[in-house]
């Protein structure tokens, strides 16, 4: 990997320095959120402070969100939209893009002019409303996960993908006795892990994030995410003008309420990424097509 | 590849279906008809009737079904679906809700703006202006308040209503007492004041880490507005008379060019902080409770709170905080602090729910019974030992079943603020004088409403905002960067011209008419 010649070496080492450099860069801010997510009132002094490393282990913000009283119902409607959510997404989006993606198959013209076309413009919110609405979704979590099934762009980078894939590994698959099914789910799914890897993981983070269909869809609070009870709390952390709550201890300071907030949304989505790390392998087909 | 004649025709008439499904019919009435018929005045408590309700919610959500719940379908005879939607998003689920022709029977509405007004006209309110005298709590709404929510002739909303007094500024009394100063009185003393809290260490730690006011730019408005009220110069889009039988805008009023001139010399000497364009409003509230300002304009009476001064304590012992009384106004005249509107928001009544008499009765019976402080405030809290507990010192605190479903975080509106719901009789002493300061101070003398309350111009809804945040960050930029005075005129020429002279034309032909009658 490292060349010896000196005008190669000194590329690579001002690539790995940029590199690096921005990756700190990039990692400093995560960092001070994650120390000043630990502050509490005591510790007043600190908020002026660029902090890097927590200066105490101060668990009150994190507390005091865990404390709300659908904190555990929220955790579940947002793992259970994420994993439900991203299946859904991932199988719809795949076999449709692999139909898309047959030669043989005639109104592909058509429906990807479809596809396209929703790309390009949009209903608006009340149009889509009324759909969802009209399909008797309103008030269930089926209507955070259903109307957004497929990403048209994330469809059509798909489908490239399949086309791909050479068809002559396909046809020595049927010449074997494999049905289309078949090819699909023994073939080319297992050759298309990198890009069902990286839309898995698009996909995970967008329902993990879900906050605005949640709320013009469902009506009662236990249907919330976690997002929208994230949301709640830092503005009630932020203004008690409005009486919203009377507590016998005072709360944590809003700004590590949002530092904490920031912490819940976005480790455990990050925790995925390791487990995807190992998908991202590139070079399975080579040498499978000779000539 | 070749489409087939036959399946290029189903194609095409597939997308005809669809593209017509979409025009199903109009879900809203077009006329609003209020209910004509002279109706018995007694409403049957034994029709057990379904209410849905949806309002904001600043909070945590209570809980969907319990003890809160329980009590008041139990109180009100009625099967009560309570929707609770998180503050930012609100108009957009109000959008939808008219879309799918479903407002729920009451419906907050947080401001009259020109989306209540399409609403009104489209006929999806149901009018009450014959019905508001047959209640002894909803008659006691001022008539101007109604006025506000009134459209082409029809009362259209019941609104909840809010002290009258706002905003006063506040001041660190220990740092004055240490420094031997007197309440500033002036502009000219307040500067002064501000110059010894920056410059002769008021909190006695030998460090010059103290300075005379906290300002912020970042929430949206300069503040600390009540530094600013009392020679009327006004927030937000608010207007005030010009002494010459019109209006004018926030910091275009006639004195704001001196004060503009005033605050540009604080942020040169830093009496207010360097940093106040970036700083939003919670931060500029830290830094006076944490003790880096001594002076902070943005609490009206009910911000005084336990929590604050205990936050404020915790960093500082010695924290006093004490009201300031109107000072002078920049030309001379007596100065006096601003007025809120009187409301903040309004319920509505959808049409839909207007088809049954009883119904729309029992309707204002809960609203009504909802601003009845001596009846609502014990039932709202729930049941001693439960729901709260009453301390040693007098105070309530509500236990977290409380906090999850007593039926006062179902309210829909509250009792108008008097006596002792004014304020909280559960609070300590300490906080009850403040408060009770506050409010006196900012009722002294002759506070000022906004004076485009229902007044309307199509050029401040389109482009209101955009001219006052134009505005604003001219007057910003003047401060910041030391300019000379004479650049006010400049930009007050600029902003006129991108549309600012056709609001104020209209602004004013609207409110001289409103006031001819």
């Amino acid at each position: 990997m490292f060349s010896t010649k000196w005008s190669y070496r000194i590329f690579d080492g001002t690539n790995i320095l940029l590199l690096l450099g921005f990756s700190v860069l990039t990692f400093i801010p995560f960092l001070h959120v994650f120390a000043m997510s630990f502050l509490s009132l005591d510790n007043a002094k600190e908020f002026q402070r660029f902090l890097l490393w927590p200066t105490q282990w101060d668990f009150t913000s994190y507390q005091y969100i865990y404390d709300t009283r659908i904190f555990f119902s929220s955790l579940k409607n947002t793992v259970w939209i994420t994993v439900v959510g991203t299946l859904i997404n991932i199988a719809v989006t795949s076999s449709m893009a692999y139909s898309c993606s047959r030669r043989s198959f005639s109104g592909k013209r058509w429906i990807m002019l479809m596809v396209l076309f929703t790309m390009l413009f949009n209903g608006g919110l009340i149009p889509t409303y009324l759909v969802v609405n009209g399909l008797g979704l309103i008030d269930s979590l089926w209507a955070i996960v259903i109307p957004s099934a497929v990403s048209a762009f994330n469809m059509i980078v798909l489908k490239e993908f399949f086309e791909g894939i050479h068809e002559s590994i396909l046809e020595s698959a049927k010449i074997d006795g494999c049905n289309d099914l078949g090819i699909f789910f023994r073939i080319v799914l297992p050759l298309s892990l990198p890009a069902l890897a990286t839309f898995t993981l698009f996909y995970a983070v967008a329902n993990w994030n879900q906050y605005f269909a949640s709320i013009i869809y469902t009506n009662s609070s236990d249907l919330w995410p976690l997002q929208v009870l994230l949301r709640q709390v830092v503005m009630v952390g932020q203004s008690d003008i409005f009486g919203a709550i009377d507590l016998t201890a005072p709360p944590p300071p809003p700004l590590s309420i949002q530092m904490a907030t920031v912490m819940y949304t976005s480790l455990p989505i990050l925790l995925l990424y390791p487990f995807l790390q190992k998908y991202f392998v590139k070079g399975m087909t080579l040498g499978a097509v000779k000539g | 590849m070749k489409v087939t004649k036959p399946a290029f025709t189903m194609l095409s008439i597939l997308t005809t279906a669809s593209l017509l499904a979409a025009c199903a019919s109009s879900p809203a009435d077009p006329s609003p008809t209020p209910a004509s018929t002279a109706s018995p005045k007694a409403d049957d408590m034994n029709k057990k009737y379904a209410v849905k309700a949806m309002t904001i919610l600043y909070g945590n959500p209570p809980a969907a079904s319990g003890y809160g719940i329980q009590a008041i379908n139990d109180r009100y005879n009625i099967d009560f679906q309570f929707n609770s939607v998180p503050s930012g998003d609100y108009n957009n689920k109000l959008a939808t809700a008219f879309a799918s022709g479903n407002i729920p029977d009451i419906t907050l509405i947080e401001d009259s703006t020109q989306t209540f007004y399409n609403y009104a006209e489209a006929g999806a309110f149901l009018p009450l202006e014959d019905y508001i005298k047959d209640y002894p709590n909803l008659s006691k709404i001022p008539q101007d308040v109604l006025d506000l929510m009134t459209y082409k002739g029809h009362l259209y909303g019941i609104p909840r209503i809010r002290a009258a007094s706002n905003w006063v500024l506040s001041i660190r009394k220990d740092w004055l007492d240490k420094l031997n100063l007197p309440m500033p009185t002036t502009y000219e003393e307040l500067t002064n004041v501000m110059k010894a809290f920056t410059e002769n260490d008021p909190d006695g730690n030998g460090q010059k880490d103290t300075y005379g006011m906290a300002m912020s730019y970042a929430s949206g408005f300069i503040s600390s507005v009540a530094a600013f009220t009392p020679t009327k110069v006004m927030p937000f889009q608010s207007w005030v008379e010009d002494g010459k039988g019109g209006i004018l805008p926030g910091w275009a009023a006639p004195n704001g060019r001196e004060l503009v001139k005033l605050v540009t010399d604080w942020y040169r000497e830093g009496y207010i902080s360097k940093d106040f364009v970036l700083m939003k409003s919670s931060q500029s509230e830290e830094d006076f409770l944490l003790g880096k300002a001594g002076i902070h304009g943005d609490f009206a009476f009910n911000a005084y709170s336990p929590e604050r001064l205990n936050k404020a304590r915790a960093a500082n012992p010695d924290f006093q905080w004490d009201v300031v009384p109107p000072l002078t106004a920049l030309d001379g005249t007596e100065g006096s602090y601003s007025l809120g509107s009187g409301f903040y928001g309004f319920n509505v009544l959808s049409a839909k729910a207007g088809s049954d008499e009883g119904k729309v009765r029992r309707l204002l019976q809960i609203l009504d019974d909802q601003m009845n402080a001596s009846g609502i405030v014990p039932f709202g809290d729930g049941e001693e030992g439960v729901h709260f507990t009453n301390n040693a010192d007098g105070t309530k605190s509500y236990t977290s079943l409380g906090n999850s479903e007593r039926p006062g975080l179902y309210l829909m509106t509250n009792p108008i603020p008097e006596g002792d719901f004014l304020i909280n009789p559960s609070l300590p002493d300490e906080i009850k004088q403040i408060q009770k300061k506050a409010i006196d101070t900012a009722l002294s003398g002759t506070p000022y409403k906004d004076a485009s309350l229902g007044v309307i111009s199509k050029t401040k809804i389109d482009k209101g905002e955009e001219l006052s945040k134009f505005l604003l960050d001219g007057v910003v930029n003047i401060i910041v960067n030391g300019e000379p005075i004479d650049n006010y005129d400049l930009l007050i020429e600029e902003w006129k011209t991108r549309g600012a002279d056709q609001m104020i034309q209209e602004m004013n032909e609207s409110y001289k008419a409103k006031n001819a009658k």
